[in-house]
């Protein structure tokens, strides 16, 4: 068979937009196959998929949803690979522990500091999380301080590291890849 | 069911012409089998992987170059395989089903 033999259908021009949707599409595959398949065979699979994308003649919503679900499409490489850790997936999950923490951490310190700011003169002391917090309201100054010393590093340090390891599904790495 | 089927299917159709992925589910829609590119290119890449499809590029005209699957001498052998075993599964399951009817009558 020549290569001029091979007919193939007119592949649509993507917009911007339709663009964006397929970059979105396939990060949200890369973060699922990261499970499922080694990091080079992840990388290729991608590829072929971008090529595969650009070239159906369908639109582009279209085509994405015959592709169905980042997840399961990923389920279908996977068939009877067994599971990795997604790492990347742990790294997000560790970083918005950690954001949670800082937000809430904030919060806690700015209402402590409201609190004593209503009935200034005064000052109070409190712990979130073993972290000792110190709000003042005196006329001639007002703040929030912390006052622990490792803690306030070891608290949010052990939330990071045990959110990385239960977001990546660590545990799988314990499981031997069958080819 | 479909799934079950869909390695043979794809083996004997890659088998008649060289096909790249989305022109193969065409080729089954005109069969009458509604099958997914969620299904077929998976199955491609571990038709691949365990060396039963060779894959050339060929460039295109109207978009990007697309990747063309074609049976190895492995995939023919696979193919015929699981062809006898699809004979063997459909008729026990005529012969059965047939029972059933004979049954009911």
């Amino acid at each position: 068979m020549t290569e001029h033999s091979l007919r193939a259908a007119d592949s649509p021009i993507r917009s911007f937009r339709d663009r964006l949707r397929i970059d979105w599409y396939l990060t949200r595959l890369d973060w699922h196959l990261e499970g499922v398949l080694t990091g080079r065979e992840r990388k290729a699979t991608l590829c072929e998929l971008r090529q595969a994308l650009a070239g159906d003649p369908r639109e582009t919503t279209v085509a994405l949803a015959d592709l169905g679900a980042p997840s399961t499409l990923a389920r279908q490489y996977a068939e009877e690979s067994p599971l990795r850790p997604q790492w990347s997936v742990g790294a997000v999950v560790a970083a918005l522990t950690l954001f949670a923490y800082w937000v809430a951490f904030l919060l806690f310190s700015l209402g402590m500091l409201a609190a004593v700011d209503s009935n200034a003169p005064a000052e109070a002391n409190a712990t979130f999380l073993f972290v000792g917090v110190e709000a003042f309201s005196f006329p001639d100054r007002v703040g929030i301080g912390w006052t622990s010393s490792w803690n306030w590093l070891v608290v949010p340090g052990v939330l990071v590291l045990v959110s990385f390891l239960l977001g990546s599904r660590s545990w799988r790495i314990t499981k031997k890849p069958s080819h | 069911m479909i799934r079950a089927v869909l390695p043979l299917l794809a083996l004997t159709l890659i088998a008649e012409k060289e096909s790249y992925g989305y022109q193969l589910t065409e080729r089954l829609s005109t069969l009458g089998l509604e099958v997914t590119t969620g299904l077929v290119y998976p199955l491609l890449s571990r038709l691949e992987r365990d060396g039963l499809v060779s894959t050339r590029m060929v460039a295109s005209t109207n978009g990007p170059p697309r990747k063309y699957f074609a049976l190895t001498t492995a995939g023919e052998s696979a193919r015929a395989a699981a062809k006898e075993q699809w004979h063997l599964v459909s008729t026990a399951v005529r012969d059965a089903t047939d029972k059933e009817h004979s049954r009911d009558d």
